[in-house]
């Protein structure tokens, strides 16, 4: 594979992010930055403060939304998107078809279109579909993710059978039809008036080695995303599309491609269907930026979002500076984090900047996080409103790692080790090895109270013995942590249980593939079929 | 007592014991009454203190224990010191012990020069150390004055200090709030009463032990050591002596929290004359407005002596009384700030919620949460149900259920596996949703779970807001087993899914699979779209 030229960025390393999982990542890491450069953060359940006023969904479970404060005031954020964004933008950026109207009013290019409602019908559609001309695509209005989104729809047939699914089906009976556009897809983030990340959006693949099946690859390309915190939530998942993708190009699971030979799983792009990010961010043309920026500003009180492009290899007179899909007041930004190829950019510093521009250039060099799960249980169990994380100085950390050998690594001298790291304000772990030596990881922004502990672990009676010290570089955690105590316990017995869990419904799901299988052979026996093939092979084309 | 205050000490957790019992209550009282709450830390020399703020539409106020930030500092400061605070009283016309301070700057002659134109017995306290560290009482004669003052100034390094008069009666805590004495109780030395059937010994024993659970008490036991041994043989008794049914026998003379005193509430004992002092005491400084004031009642001499005020005054000594009736001071110094809270609503069942004080502290000590705000109480009527459930629940994943359909709506309480088999769910919240959460608990039905019968009661005890599985997960050994146990179970499982898969494969690679493999296609097609 050639995805090994990635750089992502090193203050957000997966080791910080390894226990945010799923869509807490996006609030993390605007959180974090802020957090690092000394700002007040406080986490919030739903509808607390100004919460009650501003438009989000889905925040039953904390991590989702979270203020930070400074000496100026305080800003409120539902996962990335801050409360300098009205509304009224959210709302727009929800309702495809008021997104598309305002941008044509702009002069802002999106796709030939038009707006099907509930009372229009099917054969409405057809018509408008025939005087564009095909390829077209289907969008249901409040579909989410690719839901509801059908593309390359080649003809009369073909757009009977996705209206069926789509308004019969998903009962998404509000459509817009417009042109399809075939070519490269980015995804561009800007802030204010300037692009600051832009990935390319390439539909779920494989590369062939000559050597293994598809299959194969597939596994091993999953393997490979688990290591990426944006990708690891979104495998490629062998599903009954991909099958019927891989057919058209007169493949199927078990062949095997030619070295070097792109294989394309999907016609979708979308991240969460298994495509790959690819950042472009250097190479963007002047002309897309444009585009994207001024989609942004067309937007009633839309100052920083996301917005999907598509640049056209075919149009190039109508469709030429890049055609505008959607815009996206509230967007996911770990693809643009965590690219399979290419730099990470650092979105959240551009939006803290952005919202606290006094604090621009400051914390950077720390390398001190906090555990989100940990700040989150209180509000998770109802125990709290608000958390409010212990605030950081924003400059640089001092860390050591103070190695004790033939140390008595009985429970009272580490309770001690930990009661004179939380009086002296000081961060880190212990680690106890299997050679019985044990590892103290101490961090501060404060060499004196370093040296302080030191001096109070090294020459106390606890621990009398050879001792080896190190300036590391580590990234340490908010707090300071016992190895093998019981919360450590009670926690990785959760994380155990969890991945039972998980294994246990894997195994499920495979036992009812079997015998579904094996109950299917039996449905075909019972039932001819020959009379429809000729009408399927069509539709299945 | 009160049926609030007795609950008080039933909720109480033990990081609560000591002087965080008034933070408790005071957070707690004002909590109930729809004030918002919230606890954060501060590091005062190197150790992390908790303070909270109440919040009404009206103010915010940050406390200290039961000292609110908005007593001016000088006072405070004031307080602290013997001296100034002498001054003030006697400034104020408020009675106070006859006598004098000195500093470095005196000489010993001249303090003992003074302190003989005092009518023994006399009394000696080094004006900035606090809890009766250093002070010497029952001086009755020229020499032992001498000694002690040279000794202290000399041997102990105690240069500044008072020298007065030492007054009799009953050593008093009247707490002021406002222009009111809300609450007294009088501290009497370490003591048993007899049974007619135990020693000293055992009766000290069966004391502590009530100590241990008593907030204000557990911290401080009566010490069986020699110093009591000597005392008890001064008065011809010793640890084997039984005393007889009643007799209270003593075990020291201080009065002291630390040496053993316990409080005794005399509220309803108090005369009009000693309350208009202590109001007059606390009046003596600006702001004052909670105040707990020492006074030295005798009531046979009809003298009432003030000698100190404390602005930050422990209030759990009112609250959990040895004997005596409990008062509830949080109530009053509340009232007092937050006069817009004061409602007769008793029936909303407010005052049997209250909030995790113990997980708060926890994670604010932890070094990662700096501030925590307790969710508002609910506005609406509370009901408190319990549920007893039996059938297929146990073993089963009943209980994260029943904690995900109860954090949804917003219900208190907890869901615990008894021991015959059934589980027992204690649910509050507003009528509405406990209805509906009932509902959906008798209903449930799934070939895991299997609710059969439900038994629902009225729930009288105090409930914790938030929900918890309680299970108790027990020491560090049996944790480490547990993990073993399920890294097996996982390994398992796992090769388990392995063979599952291979099987799977193998018959999607058989030949008649893959020859139908177009016509699964078409159906799949047709069923899906």
């Amino acid at each position: 594979m050639v995805e090994n030229n990635t750089e992502w960025l090193p203050h957000l390393s997966s080791e910080i992010v390894s226990d945010v999982h799923g869509n807490l990542l996006d609030a993390y890491a605007v959180a974090l930055e802020g957090w690092q450069r000394g700002l007040k953060l406080r986490w919030h359940v739903k509808d607390s403060e100004k919460f009650r006023e501003m438009e989000t969904w889905f925040v039953d479970n904390p991590g989702q939304l979270f203020s930070l404060t400074s000496a100026g005031g305080t800003h409120y954020f539902f996962r990335t998107r801050g409360d300098k964004i009205s509304n009224e933008a959210v709302y727009i950026g929800k309702d495809k078809n008021k997104t598309k109207q305002i941008l044509s009013e702009n002069g802002i290019p999106i796709p030939e279109g038009a707006f099907f409602s509930e009372t229009q019908s099917n054969s409405d559609i057809h018509r408008y579909a025939s005087s564009i001309g095909f390829p077209v695509v289907v969008k249901s209005l409040d579909g989410s993710f690719g839901r509801g989104i059908l593309t390359n729809i080649q003809d009369e047939n073909e757009l009977e059978y996705a209206l069926i699914y789509v308004r019969g089906e998903l009962k998404y009976k509000n459509v817009i039809v417009e042109h399809h556009i075939p070519g490269n897809e980015y995804r561009i983030y800007v802030v204010g008036n300037k692009v600051v990340g832009a990935i390319n959006r390439i539909p779920a693949n494989v590369i062939g080695d000559g050597a293994n099946s598809i299959e194969t690859l597939i596994k091993n390309k999953n393997k490979k995303r688990m290591e990426n915190p944006r990708l690891k939530s979104c495998p490629i998942n062998i599903t009954k599309e991909l099958e019927i993708q891989i057919d058209k190009l007169n493949y199927d699971l078990n062949s095997v491609p030619k070295t070097g030979e792109k294989v394309f799983l999907s016609e979708k792009s979308n991240i969460s269907l298994g495509g790959d990010p690819v950042d472009v961010l250097d190479d963007l043309p002047l002309e897309i930026m444009n585009t994207a920026v001024g989609a942004i500003q067309a937007i009633p009180g839309l100052v920083h979002g996301a917005v999907d492009l598509i640049l056209s290899e075919q149009h190039p007179t109508q469709y030429g500076d890049g055609v505008v899909l959607e815009v996206n007041p509230t967007a996911q930004i770990g693809s643009l984090l965590y690219p399979i190829k290419g730099k990470g950019r650092d979105i959240p510093a551009k939006i803290i900047d952005y919202y606290f521009p006094e604090t621009k250039g400051k914390g950077k060099a720390s390398n001190l996080y906090f555990n989100l799960s940990e700040v989150l249980s209180p509000l998770a169990d109802r125990i709290a409103a608000v958390t409010e994380v212990n605030s950081v100085e924003p400059t640089g950390l001092y860390v050591r790692k103070i190695t004790v050998f033939e140390g008595e690594s009985n429970s009272g001298s580490h309770y001690f080790i930990k009661q004179e790291a939380l009086k002296n304000n000081l961060f880190g772990f212990t680690k106890i090895h299997e050679s019985g030596a044990t590892e103290i990881v101490i961090a501060s922004h404060n060499k004196q109270s370093l040296d302080n502990f030191r001096r109070n672990i090294i020459e106390s009676n606890s621990i009398q013995s050879h001792i080896k010290e190190e300036v590391v570089n580590d990234a340490v955690q908010l707090g300071f942590f016992l190895d093998g105590d019981k919360t450590q316990l009670i926690n990785e017995l959760t994380k155990v249980k969890e991945e039972l869990r998980k294994v246990k419904k894997k195994k499920q799901a495979s036992q009812k593939q079997y015998q579904k299988m094996l109950g299917s052979r039996v449905w075909r026996a019972t039932r001819p079929l020959r009379n429809f093939t000729s009408l399927i092979r069509k539709l299945a084309r | 007592m009160e049926n609030s205050l007795s609950q008080l000490k039933e909720i109480m957790p033990e990081n609560a014991y000591g002087a965080n019992s008034t933070m408790f209550s005071m957070s707690l009282e004002g909590w109930r009454r729809g004030l918002k709450l919230k606890f954060f830390t501060k590091y005062v020399k190197n150790q992390v203190k908790i303070r909270y703020t109440l919040s009404s539409e009206e103010r915010d106020i940050t406390f200290q224990l039961s000292l609110a930030e908005t007593v001016p500092k000088e006072t405070r400061k004031t307080t602290r010191s013997k001296k100034n605070t002498k001054k003030a009283l006697q400034n104020s016309n408020v009675p106070t012990p006859k006598g004098k301070s000195f500093d470095e700057e005196n000489s010993d002659e001249e303090v003992i020069n003074y302190a003989k134109t005092l009518e023994y017995p006399l009394v000696i306290k080094p004006t900035n150390a606090s809890l009766g560290i250093g002070v010497v009482t029952g001086i009755y004669d020229d020499q032992t004055l001498v000694d002690s003052v040279k000794n202290l100034r000399n041997k102990k390094g105690y240069k500044e200090m008072i020298v007065e008069q030492q007054v009799t009666g009953e050593d008093t805590r009247l707490f002021v709030v406002g222009n009111q004495v809300c609450s007294a109780f009088k501290r009497i030395a370490a003591n048993v009463v007899g049974d007619g059937k135990h020693t000293i010994e055992e009766l000290i024993k069966i004391k502590n032990k009530e100590r241990r659970i008593n907030p204000h008490l557990s911290k401080s036991q009566i010490k069986l050591g020699k110093e009591l041994r000597e005392y008890l043989e001064s008065h011809g008794l010793s640890l084997e002596t039984i005393p007889q049914k009643g007799e209270r026998v003593f075990l020291n003379e201080s009065t002291i929290a630390s040496a053993g005193a316990e409080t005794v509430e005399v509220t309803n004992e108090l005369t009009e004359e000693s309350k208009r002092i202590a109001v007059e005491a606390a009046k003596s400084l600006p702001g004052l407005v909670v105040c707990g004031v020492d006074i030295m009642i005798d009531k046979k001499k009809r003298t009432n002596y003030v000698l100190e005020l404390n602005s930050r005054p422990n209030i759990g000594g009112s609250l959990f009384p040895v004997e005596g009736e409990a008062q509830n001071i949080s109530k009053h110094i509340i009232d007092y700030y937050f006069p817009e809270s004061i409602s007769d609503d008793e029936t909303s069942g407010r005052n049997k919620l209250y909030f995790d004080y113990e997980s708060i502290e926890k994670i604010l000590k932890s070094g990662i949460v700096e501030e925590v705000t307790v969710p508002s109480l609910p506005d609406n009527d509370l009901v408190f149900k319990q549920l007893k459930v039996s059938g297929k629940v146990q073993g089963v994943g009943f209980r994260n259920w029943v904690y995900k359909k109860a954090i949804g709506r917003k219900i208190s309480g907890y869901v615990k596996n008894l021991k015959d088999k059934s589980v027992l769910i204690v649910a509050a919240g507003s009528q509405n949703k406990v209805d509906q959460f009932t509902e959906v608990v008798r209903k449930h039905n799934t070939k895991k779970i299997q609710v059969e019968k439900v038994k629902e009661d009225e729930y009288t005890e105090p409930v914790k807001v938030g929900f918890e599985i309680v299970n108790k997960p027990g020491k560090i050994k049996t944790l480490k087993n547990n993990l073993n146990k399920e890294q097996e179970k996982n390994k398992k499982l796992t090769y388990e899914l392995e063979q599952t898969t291979k099987q799977l494969k193998s018959l999607k690679q058989s030949k008649s699979w893959k020859y139908t493999l177009p016509m699964r296609k078409i159906i799949r097609l047709i069923k899906n779209k």
